[in-house]
């Protein structure tokens, strides 16, 4: 199982190097602390026996052997001690102190022999519970061996004991850290476990992972993440399930039905060979009836190509007269355009011409009425200076005529090109108006500018404005009888401006307000008897040459007039 | 301004010429006026009095008034003598006032005070 493994791994990870650590120390401790003990004893013992070296010594000195017996007694409260043994050179030997269980050790006078002990170095044996120290006496000269038997006993019950504590507290440690390591191992793997549990209820279908209580650290969150995709796998695979299921029903059913379906079939073999007829046959009729449908379209397919043809052929026909018409038309529009021209040209130069003999006339005319004053004859006087007036007034008329059908032919055959200029038409008024100002006082007229001076500038022909305003100004004097007033005023849009005049004068009949533009139209003849009538029709023509408009405006008889025209606004 | 102005009129049509004759002479006494029919006719009374200006017509049969004005500018005793054009129209004339001696133009038909004013201006400067 992936579990134990791990466990064991992460175990063997953490319990491997402590238990080493707890060993080596253990034993590094237990062996420094056998050696001091031992070195301890050894130099008690070492002590002991040279002390007591001395005493014996100091007593032998003074020459009196048997106190070394006291001297021995009091050895019995030493701790450790055992026996003391004294080996004078003549063979008497003295001991005592012998404690409890010591062992008395004859063996070792075996090998302590003159031989090897003459010098004063000691010679120490061991065994496993005895120390025995050996020394010559020398009182300067050797008399004898001593030896002192020291027991380690308590050394070996110290060892023992310090190791027996040592191997316990090693064990416990060892111990603790095998139950720490479990559960560190354990608390590690967990995560990897639950991972596994969940896994386990996956694979046997379950998919409610459970409450679990998870780490709150990564693995945790691992786990955790892992559990929300086992639950939508879950969740996931029961929809699955369930639609493959229900699939599946579906597949079955449709099955079902298919082999119910069949073996009605099967059982119905007769009803089937005569439906397969009644198929055949029907299928036959209808193979037939598409071949039918197929030449028929064929056959109108056909149609169809001529027809079209047909139509195209009829088309380019159509197109050639088209054309001819065309060009005949063009034809026709040049020859009237030409004939037009001729015509224009032609009143063009009568009207020049005319204007050579108005000369003479009209030079010679006023000089003849002035002569007349020489006549004597009073009646007479008066009856020429009658006749002359008229022909003066004839001739004036016929002048006005001339010059006004002049300009009108060279209006209309383009000989006259216009001189655009920017203008404030509020300072053209005003200029007009006193130009003209003499004529408004004697005739007792008030004239208003209400024309505002910030519209924008008008692109205009000034000479030819000044002809027009001049022209509506003359018209209105003509027609304003008792309350003479003229107003302009103006107002503009975003291509245009609209100049108003407007008098008080007899005002226009509503149905002749556009016919008051016609060529030689006279409203009242009474009133300008010498006037050409072409006026308005001047003013049209060079309204219309700029790009404008001009209208009258009239609430009926007597209720005055409003002339109006447009201007193209200045467009720098 | 000398007392007496000489003024040669030049044009075909002896209409004009006398109508304005007349109405000079009517206006000014100080008018003294000679005719003249032709191109080739004005050129011999320009030799003979010495006009102080001329009116002159455009169209006329023999040699037009340009030419008239070329030929005057040749000779320099000539030419600095002020012309007035006749004219019936005014465009074609506008443009060549001021080139040569041709002071000035005027339209058919003729408004003598206008003309009289027009002599006046120009012989005062």
């Amino acid at each position: 199982m992936v579990n134990l493994l791990s466990r064991r791994k992460v175990s063997l990870i953490i319990i491997l190097p402590v238990i080493i650590a707890i060993i080596v120390n253990s034993t590094l401790f237990y062996a420094g602390a056998r050696s001091l003990l031992i070195q301890h004893y050894k130099n008690n013992a070492f002590s002991l026996a040279t002390n007591l070296l001395d005493e014996v010594e100091l007593v032998l000195q003074q020459g009196d052997p048997d106190s070394l017996i006291a001297l021995f007694q009091l050895l019995n409260e030493t701790p450790n001690i055992n026996t003391v043994h004294v080996r004078f050179n003549d063979g008497r030997t003295l001991w005592a102190g012998m404690k409890q269980g010591s062992a008395y050790a004859p063996i070792f006078e075996d090998r302590f022999t003159d031989d090897n002990l003459n010098t004063k170095e000691k010679v120490v044996e061991i065994n496993k519970d005895l120390l025995q120290i050996a020394y010559p006496i020398y009182i300067p000269d050797k008399i004898g061996i001593l030896r002192v038997d020291y027991s380690l006993k308590e050394m070996n019950t110290v060892l023992r004991t310090t190791f027996f504590i040592l191997m316990i507290f090693t064990l416990v440690s060892i111990f603790l850290v095998l139950l720490l390591a479990s559960f560190i191992a354990r608390g590690v793997t967990k995560p990897f476990q639950q991972l596994e549990r969940i896994y386990d209820k996956y694979s046997r279908g379950n998919y409610d992972v459970g409450l679990l209580d998870v780490a709150e650290d990564e693995t945790g969150e691992l786990v955790r993440k892992y559990a929300n995709i086992v639950e939508e796998l879950g969740t996931y695979q029961v929809k699955m399930s369930e639609a493959e299921k229900k699939k599946h029903e579906e597949q079955q059913k449709a099955i079902e039905r298919a082999t119910q379906d069949l073996k009605e079939e099967i059982s119905g073999e007769k009803s089937l060979a005569k439906s397969l007829k009644t198929i055949l046959t029907q299928l036959r009729e209808s193979e037939e009836e598409l071949k039918k449908k197929q030449a028929a379209l064929q056959k109108s397919n056909e149609e169809l190509q001529k027809a079209e043809a047909k139509l195209k052929e009829f088309n380019v026909a159509l197109e050639e007269k088209v054309k001819e018409r065309t060009a005949e038309l063009v034809k026709a529009n040049e020859d009237i355009k030409k004939l037009l021209e001729v015509k224009d040209q032609f009143v063009n130069q009568v009207s020049h011409d005319l204007r050579t003999p108005l000369t003479p006339i009209m030079t010679l005319l006023p000089l003849i009425k002035n002569e007349l004053t020489n006549i004597y004859d009073e009646k007479l006087q008066k009856d020429l200076t009658e006749m002359i007036d008229k022909v003066i007034g004839n001739a004036e008329y016929l002048s006005n005529i001339v010059t006004d059908t002049l300009s009108i032919s060279r209006l209309d055959t383009g000989k006259v090109k216009l001189n655009m200029r920017p203008y404030n038409i509020y300072n053209i008024v005003e200029e007009i108006i006193s130009d003209n100002s003499i004529v408004f006082k004697d005739e007792n007229i008030k004239v208003v500018n209400n024309i505002s001076k910030d519209l924008p500038k008008v692109n205009i022909d000034k000479m030819r404005i000044r002809e027009v305003i001049n022209n509506l100004i003359s018209n209105a004097i003509k027609f304003m009888e008792k309350r003479k007033e003229i107003i302009f005023s103006a107002s503009s849009d975003s291509d245009f401006v609209t100049v108003s005049v407007k008098d008080t004068g007899i005002g226009i009949r509503p149905d002749l307000v556009v016919k008051i533009f016609e060529e030689f139209y006279k409203a009242d003849p009474s009133r300008h008897e010498h006037s050409s009538g072409l006026g308005l029709s001047i003013c049209k023509r060079i309204i219309e040459k700029h790009g404008g408009r001009i209208w009258a405006e009239s609430p009926g008889l007597g209720k005055g007039s409003t002339f109006k025209f447009t201007l193209p606004i200045y467009k720098a | 301004m000398a007392y007496r102005i000489k003024v040669l009129i030049v044009d075909d049509n002896s209409s004009i010429t006398y109508s304005l004759e007349k109405g000079l002479k009517s206006i000014s006494s100080q008018y003294e006026i000679y005719q003249a029919h032709s191109g080739r006719d004005c050129l011999v009374n320009v030799q003979q009095h010495k006009p102080d200006i001329i009116l002159l017509d455009i169209i006329m049969p023999d040699m037009d008034g340009w030419t008239v004005v070329e030929k005057l500018h040749t000779d320099k005793t000539y030419s600095n003598i002020p012309i007035i054009f006749i004219t019936g129209k005014a465009d074609e004339i506008s443009q060549v006032v001021g080139t040569m001696s041709v002071e000035d133009y005027i339209v058919k038909p003729i408004d003598i005070k206008d003309l009289d004013m027009r002599i006046r201006r120009i012989l005062n400067r």
